[in-house]
């Protein structure tokens, strides 16, 4: 019982709060999106300062414990914040009561019966996707045991990177690879295994690939707000249903987006790829499209500041994603800047991949 | 460029998808005007990305390649194309320009030509029945477990001890109860050491099994204060089955076979029929100290070695 509160509060509520500060929008889904990468991020200035400081002292119980108390501070921090910014005595936890759900519910009722069965069959089809998880076991490969010895090792050693790992299995102490010693995902997840009591086995095949399904559809969802009008429950209603089936039958290659939502999901690069990156996109498309518009400065910031979290949570999962996000946000710069002519927005974004060239640097530079 | 196509088509696996990816980038730029939003987002993003990133052979081939040596790791770059995200709003958007029953023909349509384009994950055999919700093979993790319970005994009794890290916070090596060496393809000949029968990984002729496996079990079920993996390697030559062993003399096991592991705490085998059980505990080398639901018996060396002394 406890287990899953810690679970609820990391994973859950600690994200939508952070969210609910840094998303003025009344959006509960984009709001859980943004203060997850934002935990992320965090996580990863935390750990970096750690380790770049003491790395053999490090663990995990420090790190944990310390996080934590981190977290718990900046949670008050928020309710102040909040609280003064609305000049109201009520919870946070109010916000949970998102405008967008009832938008979404208007738009439900007032639609024809066809439009709510293929709404609801879209649904039911995810959360299939999604729940399928705890039933069955994706076949097992090297990188299973490479990162489930990993999380193992650092959640019952008490450590953070003091044992090397190979490419599957374990060959000397510290000598792990420089690019999995920068991710602090991996940590993340032990850390998340040593406070739930959960093992990390658990974790990482159970209960990691649901919550992560059901996250990656969220940033879906959000998509084809943007791409459609929010309110046109019918086009969003087949986009969903149709990009869900092709992810199902997806499989044709064996590096496909499908492969990486329904089989490796709690992997650090799918987690980049199917939640992040899709999610970087999105907000950077709004960023460009938020720039001297009617909304005015204060939501070019947030999307700016947004962004910054978003990279750095990128950059902390794994190399792939410091690397692919990156050049994802050139070619994005690139492509505003030959349809918009303009070139101010375009050089801000630049200066939100210093946590991808700090990354680089570190791992090009230390010991 | 020739690697270029190369991890194109890894990508794409067949042709089928590729086509509906671009027909659908056909249309986004034909009908740019009433898909303004997304002409804007996808259409330049993903001409600009395959004309200075995927398509680009100076990128792929001399600068990335480096870092990623492998097509296997370059075809990643590949996954910041938006396919699910165009193909499923082209259709959706075709859908709903339809009406009455028009749409719902339209749109199973759709769903067919996705269905029979593609492969589904249920039709591969990616998924397999858990055998226990830690989701790892299960004789690993009570072999993990026998080991565990005996490292805990061993402390408790003073025989070996149990603190792991020196004053400084580095660990110490104080007891290593150890079986096993992992690393790369090395992995599967050392399995095949280790264990007289697969249940996956590369078998004996080098053809892969799917299952869950020991080897990968006890290494993701273990406590890692008191079970770790080895760090050298064991040749392939070194591996034996219960047939083998029979062709050998009584004292092979004892002078040739089992010295070869003396830094190994604990080894662990399926053993079908009694002669190698029966053939290790005769050497007095090693005790067995438990078996698996499944036949696995784990070995413990009889004399201990405190390695931090």
């Amino acid at each position: 019982m406890l287990s899953a509160l810690i679970f609820i509060l990391q994973f859950i509520l600690i994200p939508f709060f952070l969210g609910v500060v840094l998303v003025p929008k009344k959006d509960a889904i984009e709001r859980y999106l943004v203060g997850f990468c934002t935990l992320l991020a965090l996580y990863f200035l935390f750990y970096f300062v750690s380790i770049g400081n003491s790395f053999k002292l490090s663990t995990s119980i420090i790190l944990v414990d310390t996080f934590s108390a981190i977290i718990i501070v900046l949670f008050f921090i928020i309710n102040i914040i909040y609280n003064k910014r609305n000049n109201k005595k009520y919870s946070v936890l109010n916000e949970l009561k998102s405008e967008s759900f009832g938008s979404l519910k208007n738009a439900f009722a007032s639609s024809t019966k066809f439009v709510k069965v293929i709404f609801i069959i879209s649904i039911l089809f995810i959360l299939f996707q999604a729940l399928r998880m705890i039933f069955v076991s994706p076949y097992i490969d090297g990188d299973d045991t490479t990162y489930g010895t990993l999380v193992q090792s650092m959640s019952s050693l008490n450590s953070i990177y003091n044992i090397g790992h190979s490419k599957v299995g374990i060959s000397e102490i510290y000598s792990l690879d420089k690019k999995y010693q920068v991710s602090s995902y991996y940590p993340f997840l032990a850390a998340i295994s040593k406070v739930t009591g959960i093992h990390s086995m658990i974790l990482m095949k159970t209960i990691i690939p649901v919550f992560f399904i059901l996250m990656s559809y969220a940033v879906a969802w959000l998509f084809s707000g943007f791409l459609f009008k929010e309110a046109e429950l019918e086009k969003r209603a087949y986009f969903m249903l149709i990009l869900a089936v092709f992810y199902e039958f997806s499989f044709n290659s064996y590096y496909s987006f499908g492969r990486r939502l329904l089989m490796w999901t709690w992997n650090s690069k799918s987690l980049c790829f199917t939640i992040v990156l899709p999610f970087l996109m999105l907000e950077t498309l709004k960023y460009f499209s938020s720039y001297k518009n009617e909304e005015g400065k204060i939501s070019f910031s947030n999307y700016y500041i947004i962004i910054y979290f978003i990279n750095m949570a990128c950059a902390s999962i794994t190399l792939m994603g410091t690397i692919v996000g990156a050049i994802m946000l050139i070619v994005m710069a690139l492509s505003d800047m030959l349809q918009k002519r303009r070139i101010i927005p375009e050089i801000l974004l630049g200066t939100t991949c210093l946590p991808y060239i700090i990354n680089v640097l570190f791992i090009l530079t230390w010991r | 460029m020739d690697h270029v196509k190369i991890i194109n088509d890894i990508f794409w696996g067949n042709s089928a998808y590729l086509t509906i990816f671009v027909l659908s980038m056909i249309l986004i730029f034909y009908f740019r005007k009433k898909w303004e939003n997304a002409y804007k987002a996808f259409f330049p993003y993903v001409c600009l990305l395959y004309i200075l990133v995927l398509f680009n052979p100076i990128l792929i081939k001399k600068l990335l390649s480096t870092y990623f040596p492998g097509d296997a790791e370059l075809v990643r770059l590949y996954i910041i194309l938006p396919v699910g995200l165009v193909i499923s709003f082209v259709l959706s958007s075709t859908v709903s320009k339809g009406s009455g029953k028009k749409k719902i023909l339209v749109l199973s349509l759709f769903l067919a030509m996705i269905v029979f384009s593609g492969r589904g994950i249920l039709e591969t055999d990616y998924y397999i029945k858990p055998e226990s919700i830690y989701k790892i093979n299960n004789d690993g993790r009570e072999a993990a477990i026998i080991m565990e319970e005996d490292v805990k005994k061993d402390i408790s009794s003073g025989q070996v001890k149990a603190d792991r890290y020196d004053k400084n916070g580095k660990y110490v090596n104080t007891y290593t109860p150890v079986y096993l060496e992992a690393r790369g393809p090395e992995l599967y000949k050392t399995t095949r050491l280790v264990m007289t029968e697969y249940t996956d990984g590369y078998n004996i002729k080098g053809k892969f099994e799917r299952g869950g496996s020991y080897f990968f079990g006890i290494m993701c079920y273990a406590d890692w204060r008191y079970i770790q993996a080895a760090s050298s390697f064991i040749s392939d030559e070194e591996y034996i089955t219960d047939s083998e062993y029979n062709h050998y003399s009584d004292d092979w096991l004892g002078t040739y076979y089992l010295p070869k592991f003396k830094e190994y705490t604990y080894i662990t085998f399926k053993i079908d029929s009694g002669t190698l059980r029966d053939g290790i505990e005769k050497t007095g080398l090693y005790h067995e100290i438990g078996e698996t639901t499944n036949g696995y018996v784990v070995f413990k060396k009889t004399k201990l070695v405190d390695t931090s002394k």
